[in-house]
């Protein structure tokens, strides 16, 4: 099994003096998705924005695809490690789908039909092909994670971050978004709140808090430890409470005519 | 104020199209030298908020008349001059197709008038007054004075454009001082908001003001003097020629300043001297109109003997008229024969 | 600017239809000539004028914009026009006869004429971007050799002015249902402004940081591919002749003149 990123004893110190990361150390396996979960403020962002070199660490290394993070070779590393980010608004910015999905493989040098037909088979494969020339700004919710997700994919990256995926979106594209995710093939590192979700994709989750490591291990098993989870300003997912379960199901039953 | 096709004659506005055009190729390339990457996401952010920024209606004190921010001079303030410039550029041309803001051709005129003076003359006010010593004082200073000033410079060419092309029979003399005293306490408002708001960024993220005053540590951007000569040349030019012909064709109105400051009702020897030469330069190279500010008539009407009483053509008579409606007639025709052929067609769904 | 929404306009420009179907380039040059053809006539043409209504016309028809959208930005642009035309009369009384026993001051002419420009052109810049959606107007630019640098910003403006009108509205709003009156003093409005800044600022930050980690480097490299067909230059030269031939054969006067003096 390959390591598709590498993080040894990486830490950073925003300008401000804010230590955002403390002597992180993490690994993922090729084709392995790993959950990062954490209260906000922990450190999450920080970590995604390291491993995809927007910010460079102030200690410690990363090391993507097995090259060694550094400002040289920037170039290299992002055609490796992609970042969705949470707010699709931000990364969205060219005034059509189609030119902004084409932006990372443009910029990289492909051209003319290439290029186009990179393009297209992205956009078939989230299935947005038929809204090419459509505006981002005029996209749904939904559609802009997916046009998001396409831009980044479309670069062939080895591992992809995903940014809070799942946020502000209803109930159906979120399925369909946690669906279209568990059929890519690349390294995935998921972050955020929505636990469910890491739950459902992710075998392995690593506990973020305050810049540290506090946990890391089987999702089902972390996740469920009800004082981890609490020192980690988290809770643990519904579907993972025992007699939440039963108090879901006898809710469920007919409504008695209690006073309470 | 925005300049308008419909008052505009080709030849000025194509000359303004030249300049303004020029202009923009020479920031595109300053800009790419100043080599900064922060900069593009932030001119076409900042770009956005102006017309956001124009949302914010506020009543001015006093008139209870509502006005809103312009944006140019907080542009160069956070961008520098060739990324303000190229924004701006880029704002007009939204505001001219979406909001019929100005016009096509007009679009010349209107860069040079509202992004060229900002840029090229508001930015080395900008360096005098701040960048020895970035305080909130000096900016706020800035902030008041340099719309006050660019303000005035594009009130004045919108006139020159105007009198220029002829279309308008408004005199020089009274139209300047209708738009530079509307412009005057317009660039104080827009110079107090200005200040308001880049008083709080400088405040609060002083960074952002800084990245424009010296880009990643390098010395801010100079500005060469020669772009801005030339601008000035040519208007002064162009001023100097209206001027000429103004004086000798429209006594009446100059009369009564030049007697205060003459006594005598006459310009003391016009036939030599700067401006009659600039005059003489003027009508050689001809580009420029063509018009009798007091006849109205252009040189063929002249030499083909129209009356100065009557300077209309033909066209305007009772032939002209009927034949104006016919034209229209059968031009609405068309439009019905089109509209009822035309076969299918959609308009799109937003979402 | 209020009560008119830019998203109306914007809409439209992503139709399908003849006249969205040609190439942009071509409206572009098109659009052009037809501006600077109306804006040479004599400061007192009034039937040359008339015949150059048969651009936005038919553009309106073939391009499926309704007329209404037309005559909003024509209203909205005609104040300044007047204002400044109105003066036309005042200072220009030389008297025109028009037909017997009846004459008008020229100046009424030639803001006639004013007049008529405004509608033309103003018809015109709408018509061409209700028929021509915006990126690919950049795109058209961008073929006719605009600088890179002006683009780029067009299309970064056009993708995030939407969103930042948006954030302005929503201030307006949660400002309205804070006070008691509908004016907002200067204080309160570089408040709102100074808000709406400082987000603009932080998605600026933003956006930064997607272009880079997807390989900017300062120059926007995407174009989409333009196809040029038999049909644009058809168009072109179609237009470009009409704008030549109205310009110098006044038709109306022509037509005028058969009819008045039989």
């Amino acid at each position: 099994m390959n390591i598709a990123v590498r993080t040894q004893n990486l830490s950073y110190t925003y300008p401000d003096g804010t230590r955002a990361l403390k002597g992180v150390n993490l690994s993922i396996d090729t084709g392995e998705c790993l959950g990062l979960v954490g209260a906000a403020g922990s450190g999450k962002s920080t970590l995604a924005m390291c491993l995809v070199g927007l910010l460079m660490p102030g200690q410690g290394r990363v090391e993507v695809s097995g090259i060694e993070l550094s400002k040289k070779n920037l170039s290299q590393v992002r055609k490796r490690i992609g970042l969705v980010f949470q707010n699709p608004d931000e990364q969205l910015f060219m005034p059509t789908v189609y030119e902004d999905v084409a932006f990372g493989p443009a910029q990289a040098g492909l051209t003319g039909d290439a290029l186009e037909n990179r393009v297209k088979k992205i956009l078939a494969q989230l299935g947005l092909e038929k809204l090419p020339d459509k505006f981002p700004g005029h996209l749904s919710g939904g559609q802009k994670k997916l046009a998001a997700l396409a831009g980044i994919l479309v670069m062939e990256p080895d591992t992809i971050v995903l940014d809070e995926p799942s946020a502000n979106l209803d109930p159906a594209n979120r399925r369909k978004l946690i669906n279209y995710l568990r059929a890519l093939n690349n390294s995935k590192i998921v972050i955020g709140h929505d636990l469910e979700m890491i739950l459902d994709l992710c075998r392995r989750v690593i506990v973020l808090s305050e810049g540290e490591i506090i946990a890391e291990g089987d999702s089902a098993q972390v996740l469920s430890d009800e004082a981890l989870m609490q020192r980690a300003c988290l809770e643990v997912p519904h579907s993972l409470l025992a007699h939440h379960k039963s108090q879901t199901l006898s809710r469920l039953s007919p409504p008695k005519a209690d006073p309470h | 104020m925005h300049m308008a096709d419909a008052l505009l004659s080709p030849s000025v506005g194509l000359c303004f199209m030249a300049l303004s055009g020029g202009a923009l190729v020479y920031s595109a390339r300053k800009l790419r030298e100043e080599d900064d990457e922060r900069k593009t996401a932030l001119m076409g952010v900042l770009g956005a908020f102006v017309f956001a920024a124009q949302m914010i209606n506020f009543t001015i004190p006093g008139t209870g008349s509502s006005g809103h921010l312009v944006g140019g001079v907080l542009l160069i303030m956070l961008l520098g001059p060739y990324a303000a410039f190229i924004t701006l550029t880029s704002v007009l041309i939204v505001q001219a197709l979406f909001f019929a803001d100005g016009g096509i051709l007009a679009l010349g005129c209107n860069v040079w008038n509202m992004a060229f003076y900002p840029a090229f003359v508001g930015w080395p006010i900008y360096r005098l007054l701040v960048s020895k010593n970035p305080s909130r004082l000096r900016i706020s200073l800035a902030a008041v004075v340099i719309p006050v000033i660019t303000l005035q410079m594009g009130a004045l060419t919108v006139v020159l454009q105007t009198a220029l092309s002829g279309r308008s029979e408004l005199p020089f003399d009274k139209f300047i001082l209708l738009m530079s005293g509307i412009h005057l306490p317009i660039g104080l408002i827009e110079g107090l908001v200005t200040a308001a708001v880049i008083n709080f960024v400088f405040q609060i993220r002083p960074e952002a003001v800084q990245a424009a005053l010296a880009p990643e540590g390098k010395p801010a951007p100079k500005l060469s003097l020669r772009p801005l000569l030339f601008a000035l040349a040519v208007i002064t030019l162009l001023a100097a020629g209206i001027l000429s012909r103004f004086a000798s064709s429209n006594p009446d109105g100059l009369e009564w300043s030049v007697n205060k400051v003459y006594g005598s009702g006459e310009l003391p020897a016009p036939e030599k001297g700067i401006i009659a030469r600039i005059a003489k330069l003027q009508e050689k190279t001809a580009f420029l109109p063509d018009y009798d500010f007091k006849s109205g008539m252009n040189p063929k009407q002249e030499k083909s003997g129209a009356e100065a009483g009557s300077p209309v053509s033909a066209g305007t008579s009772l032939s002209g008229i009927v034949g104006s409606l016919i034209v229209l007639g059968m031009v609405g025709l068309a439009g019905l024969v089109m509209f009822k052929l035309r076969g299918k067609g959609a308009r799109a769904q937003k979402t | 600017m209020s009560g008119f929404s830019i998203d109306v306009l914007d809409s439209f420009g992503y139709g399908d239809s003849l006249m969205h179907r040609i190439d942009p380039r071509a409206k572009v040059l098109a659009t052009f000539g037809f501006v600077v053809a109306v804006v040479s006539f004599n400061k007192y043409e009034l039937s040359g004028l008339m015949p150059f209504f048969l651009l936005p016309m038919a553009t309106v028809a073939l391009g499926f914009l309704p007329i209404r959208l037309v005559l909003n930005r024509v209203l909205a642009a005609l104040p300044f026009i007047v204002l400044i035309g109105i003066f036309n009369p005042v200072f220009d009384r030389a008297p025109v006869m028009l037909w017997d026993g009846f004459q008008i001051r020229a100046g009424w002419i030639s803001f006639a004429s004013i007049l008529l420009r405004g509608i033309l052109c103003v018809s015109a810049a709408v018509t061409l971007i209700g028929t021509t959606s915006f990126p690919r107007f950049i795109a058209a630019l961008q073929a006719l050799k605009v600088p890179d640098a002006l683009a780029t910003q067009l299309m970064l403006i056009y993708r995030y002015l939407f969103l930042l009108i948006g954030q302005a509205r929503a201030t307006r709003r949660a400002r309205s249902l804070r006070s008691a009156s509908d004016k907002t003093p200067l204080g309160l409005a570089s408040s709102m402004l100074v808000a709406l800044l400082n987000r603009t600022l932080d998605l600026a930050q933003a956006v930064w940081m997607a272009m880079k980690a997807r390989g900017f480097d300062t120059r926007l490299k995407v174009t989409r591919p333009m196809n040029w067909r038999p049909a644009d230059s058809f168009y072109l030269a179609l237009v470009a002749a009409g704008s030549v031939l109205f310009r110098f054969w006044p038709l109306g006067e022509w037509l005028g003149r058969m009819i008045v003096t039989k």
